[in-house]
């Protein structure tokens, strides 16, 4: 690069920072906006960045990345139940779209080879672009969201075998000046097969076994060494180590970093990872796509307009029609099967790497690999466009038809109880509503009580719930109520504040220290707050009044009346919180009201009135009795 | 006076009871009607009564909601009257704080009408099942309404349900636009 490191970031930050809030605002989408912004400064643009390829490799890692924080989400059983999906929908999406552009290409008087390697790479859909525009719509839980992410992560784990059978598929006519220094591939197949396998099975069987038994002590480690940055080196550092892992035995390096991800998704510091990991994916992800929007070659396109028109235009119309098609058959409604069918319709990056892979193996002519590489990346940009065409013009009408037969959201992904702090306060709420059989997520940040639990089976995770990022990670936009039982009652308001603001439509229930913590609850809003020592006291107190001599019933009943007594006063106290004199005015009168309360409420059923049902006290009741019998 | 009337639902499992929900729905629905969910209110059977009387003091109509449990009113209502109805306001020296009110039971059963006669599973009718409710009113000198009774209530058509409601709904609206006797007399 001619420029140094300071004004090449200086290009790129600007870039998005200009146009993403500009594509964001109006209803563009933030991938269009970085598409553009990569257009506007790249080689055909301003001309201000000129090393497209060296940005789109370093900004790949966005999409192992974003693959990585996929696997996070996703535990193997429910990997398990997306199976249908997964050889339903997937393998048929690749193997039919393959074919069908193959026999184009062949039909075309592409050689033979050179075809199905255009169908193989075609039919791959951009991951980055897709989970991207399926985040940002927060349909992940959906139907749609579900389908098409089995779709691509079909697609990945297919580009394993792709990529193998590349080197089968050279050109006679290339072979002989093939380089044979270039690609990964081609030094996989000069190994034996049995050698590929042990390395395989060793590099899988290392990342599972230390993902399942070494990392946990290291990260709980680290979390108890309290140096947050550490925590998101590791991070870092796992990501990394998958994604070279995994380029050691020739495998994708995003599906590396899926694996690992998946191994760690039952682990308790899994919503720490995912906050530490998401802002480095989401700037790496905009890279990604600035890159592609600099790399559209379009020199190629200016030479044949019209053949790359007709490209992309029927490279989206197979792909729709295809996932149209299966959308149709496993009965998604109109609106999610045009949503599936659009989102999907495009080239992907793994496309580049196939193609740039198969030029290198003598399996596809350069000047061919220019058309398709200049296909995919325009496909990339028209499906944000069509997306949008779809929002303003086809979903109105589809959704407004069919509002009441569209499928609910899969509510199981995520949990609708988060319990922050899993003390001795926290133990309590949760183990009664779990009884109910409902699920909650537990966060606390003492790896040490995080131990403790385990042994008895509880899963609570790792994490610093002052966080947003971390609150979100941990489903705080899907669940419906946040317990906040932490002990310390500056954390307690801080986070009541932070989650009014961020995520207004939970309900907050809260552990108050005591009168004066209650009141700065009340100013943050929340509303259902228990006194953490209140109600506690007052069962020991009943215990007193026992002890003293009282009746159960009337001792519990006292205590009730009392605590009715109180929690009105502590409201009353509230409107005066300003004025401290009024205050301790309050609270004195508050005394004496309570005796009052407390005797009137004895009154009622005193055994002491039990006389006034004897006739002789009150003859005026007589007289009525009398009355009354006589209407009879 | 805001609401003239006092609709006392008491169905400790209110979500589970088709009709007592829907005959609930229809008193919120009628302007003038206060509805009190007493299991809502007092989900530990605990009763304020100096809380119930001052909400009473203003109504001209009593109007208890509630299914047939064991010959009786679920649990909490006896509570709530045991409670609420307490000497020198409901009676004794001074207690003259319901008299010349209406009170009038809404009742849903699960057995049929037939059930509720000599020979059948219930052996006397209703009615008489219902004596220490009208002897209570007669007692603190409130005015006796004819009953309104749903029987076979889990069994019954949609349409059934649906008369009767409608039933319910013109009794209220009649007592919402009726003021009690006492008024009448102090030509309130």
């Amino acid at each position: 690069m001619e420029h140094s490191f300071l004004l090449a970031c200086f290009i790129f930050l600007s870039a998005a920072v200009i146009v993403v809030p500009f594509a964001k605002a109006t209803g563009l989408g933030s991938v269009l906006g970085y598409l553009l912004a990569g257009i506007i400064i790249g080689p055909f643009g301003l001309g201000l960045v000129t090393d497209p390829e060296t940005i789109l490799h370093f900004s790949e890692f966005g999409v192992v990345m974003m693959l990585f924080l996929i696997g996070l989400e996703l535990q193997v059983r429910e990997l398990w139940s997306m199976r249908n999906k997964l050889f339903g929908l997937g393998l048929p999406q690749v193997l039919i779209t393959a074919l069908v552009i193959a026999l184009i290409g062949y039909m075309a008087s592409m050689p033979w080879q050179s075809a199905v390697i255009m169908g193989l790479g075609l039919a791959l859909s951009s991951t980055a672009i897709v989970l991207k525009i399926i985040e940002e719509r927060g349909i992940m839980a959906t139907n749609t969201g579900r389908s098409a992410f089995s779709v691509l992560l079909l697609q990945d784990i297919a580009v394993i075998p792709i990529l193998a059978i590349i080197p089968l598929l050279a050109l006679p006519e290339l072979v002989g000046h093939t380089p044979t220094d270039d690609g990964h591939g081609g030094a996989a197949t000069a190994e034996g097969g049995w050698q590929v396998a042990a390395k395989t099975a060793f590099v899988f069987a290392t990342m599972y076994l230390s993902g399942r038994y070494l990392l946990r002590p290291v990260m709980r480690f680290i979390a108890k060494s309290g140096v947050r940055e550490i925590f998101t080196a590791l991070s870092l550092l796992l990501v990394v180590a998958a994604a070279l892992l995994m380029e050691w035995i020739n495998v994708s390096a995003a599906l590396g970093a899926f694996m690992v991800g998946m191994i760690l998704a039952d682990s308790e510091y899994r919503h720490e990872l995912e906050s530490d990991i998401e802002p480095f994916k989401g700037l790496l992800l905009g890279l990604f796509f600035i890159s592609v929007g600099m790399s559209i070659e379009f020199g190629v396109l200016l030479d044949n307009p019209v053949l790359i028109a007709s490209m992309v235009i029927g490279l989206a119309v197979i792909k729709m029609v295809i996932l149209w098609s299966l959308g149709t058959i496993f009965r998604f409604h109109v609106a999610d099967r045009m949503l599936f069918a659009i989102i999907l319709a495009q080239g992907g990056e793994f496309g580049f790497v196939l193609f740039q892979f198969a030029t290198a193996s003598g399996a596809l002519l350069p000047e061919h690999a220019d058309l398709l590489n200049v296909t995919v990346a325009i496909s990339m940009v028209i499906t944000p466009i069509l997306i949008l065409i779809y929002d303003r013009l086809l979903s109105p009408k589809l959704v407004k038809d069919n509002q009441t037969d569209r499928e609910p959201d899969d509510i199981s992904v995520r949990n609708r109880v988060i319990v922050l702090g899993y003390g001795r306060f926290g133990q309590i709420v949760t183990r009664l509503i779990t009884a109910q059989g409902f699920d909650a997520t537990l966060i606390d940040h003492d790896a040490e009580q995080i131990d403790l639990v385990k042994r008895f089976d509880t899963k609570v995770f790792f994490g610093d719930a002052r966080r947003a990022d971390l609150l979100a990670a941990a489903g705080a936009n899907q669940a419906h109520i946040l317990i906040i039982a932490i002990h310390n009652p500056n954390t307690v308001t801080e986070i009541a504040a932070m989650v009014k603001k961020h995520f207004p439509h939970i309900t907050i229930l809260a552990r108050a220290r005591d009168r004066n913590h209650a009141h700065e609850l009340m100013d943050e809003g929340v509303t259902d707050f228990v006194r953490d020592t209140f109600h506690s006291g007052l069962q020991l107190g009943i215990k007193a009044l026992v002890a003293l001599g009282y009746e159960e019933h009337r001792a519990h009943r006292l205590a009730k009346t009392f605590a009715r007594h109180d929690i009105k006063m502590l409201h009353e106290a509230y409107e005066l919180k300003d004025d401290m004199e009024a205050m301790i005015g309050h609270a004195r009168s508050a005394k004496e009201l309570l005796a009052q309360v407390m005797e009137s409420d004895l009154v009622d059923l005193d055994p002491a009135n039990a006389n006034n049902w004897t006739s002789e006290k009150i003859p005026d009741d007589i007289e009525r009795e009398n009355k009354a019998r006589s209407q009879e | 006076m805001a609401n003239p009337v006092l609709f006392v639902i008491a169905h400790p499992d209110l979500g589970q009871s088709r009709a007592n929900r829907h005959f609930a729905s229809i008193a919120k629905s009628v302007e003038g009607v206060e509805v009190l969910d007493l299991y809502k209110a007092y989900p530990d059977m605990f009763v304020d009564g100096s809380h119930e009387r001052h909400r009473i003091n203003d109504k001209s109509t009593l109007i208890l909601q509630f299914p047939i449990y064991w010959y009786a009113a679920p649990g909490l209502l006896k509570e709530w009257i045991d409670r609420t109805f307490s000497y020198g306001w409901a009676y004794g020296t001074n207690g003259h704080a319901l008299e010349g009110k209406n009170l009038m039971l809404s009742i849903a059963t699960g057995s049929e009408e037939r059930a509720y006669a000599k020979g059948g599973a219930h052996q006397y009718p209703l009615k008489e099942f219902l004596l220490p409710y009208r002897q209570t009113a007669h007692f603190c000198g409130m005015n006796w309404l004819d009953p309104l009774v749903y029987y076979h209530a889990r069994a019954s058509e949609k349409e059934e349900l649906l008369a009767h409601g409608n039933m319910l709904k013109s009794r209220l609206n009649e007592l919402v636009g009726t003021p009690s006797e006492l008024e009448a007399a102090h030509g309130a």
